[in-house]
């Protein structure tokens, strides 16, 4: 079978980033590309798979073939071939953290010194111990990441879950998200760079930036902005700071709640957020969004990069894509994409005739010799692959809501 | 001596199971473990070689060095891909019977028809 698109993308070292030991790397590099092998040659054939036995096995049990993804889950669950996808898929997750985990640990008192030397060096950050992040956050390890985004190691600059979020993102994405992993921010201001040409915010706000891997291009791209980003734990706010600090960035990071900020009403130009609203909830989404109508200013863009719907999409890719639910402790994953955001844009103030959901195209090809590993040749590859659903990948780009608040 | 831990590794939200018998769960995440290490003697044997054909006897230093250019990663890369393919023979295997209809059934048929007489 053959292994298009096989890459060895590096990250960008930058001052907070843990540096792994040549066995760690490896570690590292092994998780990484084990999932890239899961998804390119061992996914492939589990929809083949399906259709031959399990689909099969299910009808002669039912009388009839499965009617949706629930019933396809009950039927591959007893099929060896899926139970070894989903046993291999959940253990690369578990590698991938761990790997990185170690790394940190190794080099903690160094990355806790660094902690120190650049904390409101550039930029500032404001973090509230007696802020209680919501439960959607906090009641399971999102993503199987250990410790979860409010892991508290008891040090005075709380950094380390936003350290090991960093690199394992990172690995997570296989290094598609660019050598800075802002992937996700660059695709949806160059959509406004391209589509909303007179658009020129000084005002921006980042929802549930984590560590701030999709508010950098923000600033890069609009100078002359004043840019705030938010997030609901400590040790990603800190993070987000002092990786921005490293990297000589000028941001607001603040631990706020996206449901309800505290900012007076009419405060920003532009509201984004990249892959947060699928780690919300049922009750805390629409109310996200009610949040960004009042905070915007009149004519202002409310615009979140997230997850694909699965309408039009089909039922075994529904059920694919619903694993990360199951296995990968996304509880919000599958429900979310239920959800009409179209509807829920219009119930939260903003004209119906002024939402949309688009694509903003991916800019992997930007990173084209950026960094080590990014070779345009396996660049251009990636670009013009047709991804499987459950692959990660951007395919042809981020799935985008986009919404205009009245003018005044 | 070991190192202090100072960040858990404990996952919140009870880990599925996936196949028939736990075990079987347990065995598969060691295994993978151990081919986790295997590869990671292959890069530290490749990049000592590397350096070795390369500029002969080398400091520590140099040797991770070489183990992270851009070539040496690129051949990792091919390794890694390399040994998933061979690790995961049998997965593959059950896929190609399942949609060629390789059965039990099949071979017992088979057996059946070659030994009439």
């Amino acid at each position: 079978m053959p292994l298009d698109g096989n890459n060895n993308f590096q990250q960008t070292l930058h001052p907070m980033l843990p540096k792994p030991s040549l066995e760690e790397a490896e570690r590292q590099s092994f998780a990484k590309s084990l999932r890239g092998y899961i998804q390119k040659a061992i996914l492939p054939d589990l929809e083949p798979v399906y259709q031959a036995r399990a689909a099969k096995r299910f009808e002669k049990e039912t009388g009839h073939s499965p009617r949706d993804r629930h019933e396809i889950r009950k039927t591959m669950v007893k099929e060896p071939y899926f139970q070894a996808y989903a046993a291999l898929n959940r253990i690369a997750q578990e590698l991938l953290w761990l790997s990185v985990i170690e790394s940190i640990d190794r080099q903690y008192d160094q990355l806790s010194a660094t902690a120190k030397s650049l904390a409101n060096k550039v930029g500032s950050y404001k973090v509230d111990r007696a802020f209680t992040p919501p439960n959607y956050v906090t009641a399971l390890d999102i993503h199987c990441m250990p410790g979860g985004y409010a892991q508290n190691t008891g040090d005075d600059i709380e950094f380390a879950a936003g350290a090991l979020y960093d690199r394992g993102v990172y690995l997570y994405s296989m290094g598609y998200g660019g050598p800075f992993n802002d992937d996700k921010g660059r695709s949806v201001v160059n959509y406004i760079k391209r589509n909303l040409k007179e658009f020129a915010p000084k005002t921006i706000l980042d929802m549930g930036c984590a560590i701030g891997h999709s508010t950098l291009p923000y600033k890069e791209l609009f100078p002359d902005a004043k840019v705030f980003a938010i997030d609901v734990t400590e040790p990603l706010v800190t993070y987000a700071h002092l990786r921005a600090a490293g990297l000589g960035v000028d941001i607001t990071y603040e631990q706020r709640n996206a449901e309800d900020t505290g900012y007076p009403d009419a405060s920003f130009d532009l509201v984004v957020s990249h892959i947060l609203l699928h780690e919300t909830s049922g009750k805390a989404l629409p109310r996200v969004l009610k949040e960004c109508h009042r905070l915007l200013k009149p004519g202002g863009y409310m615009i979140h990069a997230d997850l694909p719907p699965f309408a039009n999409m089909t039922e075994f890719m529904r059920f694919i894509l619903d694993n990360e639910t199951y296995y990968n402790a996304e509880p919000f994953w599958g429900a979310m994409r239920e959800m009409n955001l179209v509807d829920l844009s219009a119930k939260a103030g903003f004209p119906k005739d002024k939402i949309m959901m688009t694509t903003a195209p991916m800019a992997i090809r930007e990173f084209a010799g950026r960094a080590k590993g990014y070779d345009s040749g396996i660049v251009d590859q990636l670009a013009k692959r047709e991804f499987k659903a459950g692959e990660f990948a951007p395919g042809a780009g981020w799935e985008v809501l986009i919404a205009q608040k009245e003018t005044a | 001596m070991a190192r202090a831990r100072k960040m858990t590794r404990v996952v919140r939200g009870k880990r599925p199971m996936f196949f028939d018998d736990i075990t079987e769960d347990l065995s598969v995440s060691m295994i993978m473990v151990l081919a986790q290490e295997l590869s990671v003697l292959r890069a530290r044997l490749d990049a000592v070689e590397g350096a070795t054909l390369a500029k002969g006897l080398l400091s520590e230093t140099e040797i991770a060095e070489f183990a992270d250019r851009e070539d040496t990663l690129a051949n990792g890369e091919k390794a890694r891909q390399d040994l998933f393919s061979r690790l995961f023979y049998l997965v593959h295997q059950q896929a190609a019977e399942a949609t060629g209809g390789d059965t039990s059934t099949r071979y017992a048929d088979v057996i059946a028809d070659i030994t009439k007489t």
